[in-house]
């Protein structure tokens, strides 16, 4: 598997966990994620490629330790604590990527609604 | 795009605000240049791949705004113009989300932007009995320690049935209530501000609006200026 292969995997495992946890409304797509979709909707898309990576998702990886970074930004539902969503989405983040041994995950809230 | 490695250490749980490319410049820089001519001065822009992809989306971004514009039947290209002008303001001021803050203890990555908590506790300033809300910063209380408690300092148009001192006093309590029950963050000081009074018409209309904004039955749970004496 390539390194990018195993970057969206973990992105779209990342974010499919996130956005199942309560209280988290949307993962944020920002105007750039969302101009960055058009753009590449109309592109030609790579042969068996997913269509682009998920929104509110950014994956990187040190190369010098092979230790994956995954950064999730979201929007939180009025009337859930924010930390106590962001502490089930580290724990739910993880929990989906725990094929890989070292994989660190920052959570942001980004806005209320 | 380029996906980044994040430079900085998880362990030091440094906030890194804004996307920064593989070649360690931040994306912001980048498309600043872009924007103001400025990319042929700098030879790195132009030998670096990931600096010359990120100009290229930049260019690409603006020509799918202008596209989409153009789809629409009708549109004069002056308006076209104006919109993608704005859009693209909202995209270059989405590159730079705002002051994160600390949302738990120092060894743990979770971050709340600036402007949500203060959306949160301004709000619950705003709910107190005879308080208006205004502007509302929240920074770290130590600037050399970014993951620790904050300094909230809150604008406030007051009623005068009691006295200020008080009256801070009530939304001190507040502040520190929703900091900690509703989001999570350590309050290390929180200043309130009154720069301005609010006189009888002003509460008076509190009720009214309160009712638009959906929040009238939060105002009478707190009763009146006068009852909390």
């Amino acid at each position: 598997m390539t390194a990018d292969t195993l970057r969206d995997r973990l992105a779209e495992a990342a974010a499919g966990a996130a956005q199942d946890v309560p209280g988290v409304a949307f993962l944020r797509p920002g105007v750039v994620d969302l101009l960055r979709t058009r753009v590449a909707g109309r592109a030609p898309r790579p042969a068996g490629g997913s269509g682009g990576r998920p929104q509110g998702v950014r994956v990187g990886r040190d190369e010098a330790t092979g230790a994956w970074h995954i950064d999730i930004r979201l929007v939180l539902h009025r009337g859930h604590r924010a930390l106590d969503v962001t502490r089930a989405v580290h724990t739910a983040t993880l929990a989906a990527v725990r094929t890989e041994p070292s994989v660190s995950v920052r959570v942001t809230v980004t806005g209320v609604v | 795009m380029a996906m980044s490695a994040n430079p900085d250490r998880p362990e030091e749980s440094r906030y890194e605000e804004e996307e920064r490319l593989a070649c360690g410049r931040l994306l912001s820089d980048v498309w600043d240049a872009g924007d103001t001519g400025r990319a042929a001065d700098d030879p790195h822009l132009s030998v670096c791949p990931h600096c010359s992809a990120a100009l290229a989306e930049l260019t690409g971004l603006g020509d799918a705004v202008r596209r989409t514009c153009a789809e629409e039947p009708g549109v004069p290209e002056a308006t076209t113009a104006a919109i993608t002008a704005r859009v693209m303001d909202l995209v270059r001021l989405e590159l730079r989300p705002g002051r994160p803050l600390p949302l738990g203890g120092p060894e743990e990555d979770h971050w709340i932007v600036e402007a949500a908590a203060a959306r949160l506790l301004r709000a619950a300033v705003d709910a107190l009995p005879g308080v208006r809300a205004g502007s509302c910063r929240i920074e770290p209380l130590d600037p050399a320690d970014p993951t620790g408690p904050v300094h909230v300092r809150v604008e406030v148009a007051a009623a005068l049935d009691r006295s200020l001192p008080d009256l801070a006093d009530a939304v001190r309590a507040r502040i520190a209530e929703v900091a900690d029950r509703d989001i999570g963050i350590r309050l290390g000081a929180a200043d309130v501000l009154v720069v301005d009074i609010l006189d009888e018409d002003d509460v008076g209309d509190d009720g009214g609006t309160g009712g638009e904004r959906g929040e009238g039955d939060e105002y009478d749970r707190y009763g009146t200026g006068g009852a909390a004496r």
